[in-house]
């Protein structure tokens, strides 16, 4: 029986268990005049979740390892038997093997075909004591379930705190996760900094992991130095957040202190769309109409502007953001209570001083906490800068020249042929952690400083 | 007795809801007015009509007028904000600002350009909070942040806060409703010896603060006042059923 046939059944057997087991406490309850002590359908729920999960959960584990385990069982064999050709051949052979057992592939080699006829009965055998094992599992427990189906058992405690349990899971789920992704992207990062010392990527002054790959030339060249591409990554985040944080918090302080009420209903959609375009149309808004346009304008005043110009990919970046720091800003403007701004217009305050003496710095801690979000976004946004800004590293403040980004380089590190373990590759790892740990840094202070604005004002 | 305050043909309209239906009430000066009645009955919409806060609420209309000493303070010449500076008024929740003791006091001063002198503003905080009777609790923490005193505290903050303007009249929406019954009892205490400089109205929900603390009463009722006069008479002999009716408890 495949997957899907072995989950239909364990369904139509939990649905079966709920009817039996609602039943038999009604017809209980009824002979012993007593009355159950949770809800019918509890006592049916709780039959489905023995029934269903843990045969479930078994299937489940099945489908992940059963190959894992039965492959690396036959590796062993096969090294056994070509203990004499490389072990680099023998993952090659069991792929040959796998598909011969599967009948994709024929060969000559006499003890690859028995090997391969020995593989396809084991898997028949391990599929069928698969099937069995599901289904005596479902049955075992559903029987153990049914005869706690009486009245005077607290199903409901029972069901309830699976469910609790299930919930554990699912947020434990996304926490392992992240944790996960962490944990590989330090382990890539620290074969990484094996090759190359720590603190010579994060204070060398030379980003061109191109030469390197030679490997005669690494550590001696130092050219894994991050500093000018996190120069280059916080100079277009400074450029873009100069441009969007007063144009998006003046607009917040408008839409929601002054606008008209229709105004505002026309502009927040509006905004909303804004934030909705995808960076890629940002991206190729920046590197076709920003770029240009910024170098026209430089040259007409005697600039040299790089045709892929820090600034042009800061503005847009910066157009990206607005929405973003508006509606964030809105948030916490909304959050100061009604009763302060009653209050300073009460005492004889304009709009306009009430905003400025009262909203903003009740808002500042919170609005500051919105920046450092809308930070960490710009620090890892990726499409626009990999479109509009150049991969050359140099290490500058001027605006108009061209620079590269932590994330420009991490895609270029890892896109197009590349070998997995050169020093190369693997420095984007260490550029990923990197930009990991600065926005983490940053996201923790905005929830700190935001925390403390909703603690005030519970 | 002279009329601080009088309202004439006052109606004030939420989008097409109306709220109050012609109101003609005097407020005499330094005196309590309460005003009483059942929740959603208007009070605070027409307490509000008084200091033109309303005109701060999206939707909301007003007509008729309201006359300051003899100034309609809804003509169209005049700019309500200075109608506001002129007119104090404490809420229900005490709401100080998250800024010390001081610049909270100090706000309303320093935003009506009451003064430019440094000595002179700190003079009149340490008024306001003589007035309400808590320089002694807060002398020594002036720079610490209102929002950590307790909620009797923080409201008497606010009257200081509205005193510090030197207003003519004193709005006040419930503003013991959030205040335990010590705390209450400090704050009537303190209305009654501001009211001999002042000229106070207060919404009240407790029958027994309005008879403790107010000379006169205005019972309304469904957006319209039925009723205004001496509490006395107002609490023992009203003229109106539905008066009556609220006072003893029937409805509401
Ligand atoms: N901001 C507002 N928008 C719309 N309707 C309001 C608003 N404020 C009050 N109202 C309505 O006006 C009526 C009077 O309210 P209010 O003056 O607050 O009553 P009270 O203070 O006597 O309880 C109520 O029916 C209320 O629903
Ligand atoms: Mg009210």
């Amino acid at each position: 029986m495949d997957f899907s046939t072995l989950t239909l059944l364990l369904i139509a057997l939990s649905g079966l268990m709920y009817v039996l087991c609602c039943n038999r406490v009604r017809r209980t309850a009824q002979t012993l005049q007593q009355r159950p002590k949770s809800l019918l359908r509890y006592y049916g729920q709780n039959a489905v979740i023995w029934t269903f999960i843990p045969a479930f959960c078994f299937l489940l584990l099945f489908a992940f390892f059963h190959s894992i385990l039965l492959e690396q069982y036959y590796l062993h064999i096969i090294a056994d038997v070509y203990a004499d050709s490389p072990e680099n051949q023998h993952r090659l052979l069991l792929a040959q093997m796998k598909n011969i057992a599967a009948g994709i592939l024929s060969s000559e080699d006499v003890q690859l075909q028995n090997l391969a006829q020995d593989f396809a009965a084991s898997e028949t055998l391990v599929y069928r004591a698969r099937t069995w094992l599901v289904v005596l599992l479902a049955l075992g427990l559903a029987g153990f379930a049914y005869r706690k189906a009486v009245p005077h058992f607290r199903v409901r405690e029972s069901v309830e705190k699976t469910l609790q349990r299930s919930f554990l899971i699912a947020a434990s789920l996304a926490i392992f996760t992240t944790i996960a992704i962490v944990a590989s992207l330090l382990f890539e990062a620290v074969r990484f900094f094996y090759a190359y010392p720590i603190f010579d990527f994060l204070t060398g002054l030379h980003w061109s992991p191109n030469i390197a790959l030679h490997a005669d030339q690494v550590g001696s060249s130092g050219a894994f130095g991050m500093v000018p591409i996190l120069a280059g990554t916080l100079l277009i985040a400074l450029i873009a957040m100069s441009l969007a944080v007063p144009i998006g918090l003046c607009s917040a302080i408008y839409m929601s202190e002054f606008a008209h009420p229709r105004f505002r209903n026309f502009c927040k959609p509006t905004l909303e769309i804004l934030a909705g375009i995808p960076t890629v149309v940002y991206g190729f808004f920046a590197a076709l109409t920003a770029a240009p346009f910024f170098r026209k304008i430089g040259l007409s005043l005697g600039l040299e502007v790089s045709s892929e110009s820090a600034l042009a990919a800061g503005a847009v970046m910066g157009i990206m953001i607005i929405p973003f720091i508006s509606s964030l800003s809105d948030d916490v403007i909304r959050a100061v209570p009604r009763s302060l701004r009653d209050a300073a217009l009460g005492l004889g305050a304009t709009r306009a001083e009430m905003v400025t003496k009262v909203l903003l710095p009740a808002a500042f801690p919170g609005l500051v906490g919105a920046f450092l979000l809308a930070v960490s976004r710009a620090i890892g946004e990726t499409m626009i800068v990999v479109m509009a800004v150049g991969t050359a590293a140099n290490l500058t403040f001027n605006p108009l020249e061209s620079v590269t980004t932590v994330t420009v380089q991490i895609v270029g590190l890892l896109t197009g042929d590349t070998v997995f373990d050169s020093p190369k590759t693997l420095s984007a790892f260490a550029l990923g952690i990197t930009l990991f740990v600065i926005t983490l840094g940053l996201n923790i202070a905005a929830l700190a400083l935001s925390r403390r604005i909703a603690e005030r004002y519970e | 007795m002279q009329n601080k305050m009088t309202a004439r043909n006052v109606e004030v309209h939420y989008g097409d809801k109306m709220a109050l239906d012609g109101i003609n009430l005097d407020i005499p000066q330094h005196q309590i007015l309460a005003l009483i009645g059942a929740s959603g009955c208007g009070k605070s919409t027409f307490l509000r009509c008084l200091n033109r806060m309303n005109d701060e609420i999206s939707g909301c209309r007003v007509s008729g007028e309201i006359f300051l000493d003899d100034e309609n303070i809804y003509a169209p010449k005049i700019d309500p904000v200075l109608v506001r500076a002129r007119i104090g008024m404490v809420f229900q929740k005490p709401n100080p600002f998250p800024k010390s003791i001081f610049d909270n006091i100090a706000f309303g001063p320093r935003i009506n350009r009451i003064t430019e002198s440094e000595a002179e503003l700190r003079d009149i905080v340490h008024y306001a909070l003589e007035r309400v009777g808590m320089m002694d609790e807060v002398k020594d923490r002036l720079q610490e942040s209102a929002t950590g005193l307790s909620g009797g505290q923080q409201q008497r903050i606010c009257i200081a806060r509205a005193l510090a303007i030197a207003p003519e009249v004193l709005l006040m929406d419930e503003p013991c409703s959030a205040l335990d019954p010590i705390a209450t009892t400090r704050i009537e205490e303190l209305l009654e010896v501001l009211s001999s400089d002042y000229t106070i109205v207060i919404v009240t929900h407790s029958m027994h603060q309005a008879a403790r603390i107010s000379q006169r009463s205005a019972f309304f009722h469904l957006g319209e006042l039925i009723e205004v006069g001496a509490t006395d008479k107002i609490f023992t002999k009203p003229d109106d059923q539905r008066t009556e009716n609220y006072i003893t408890g029937r409805f509401g």
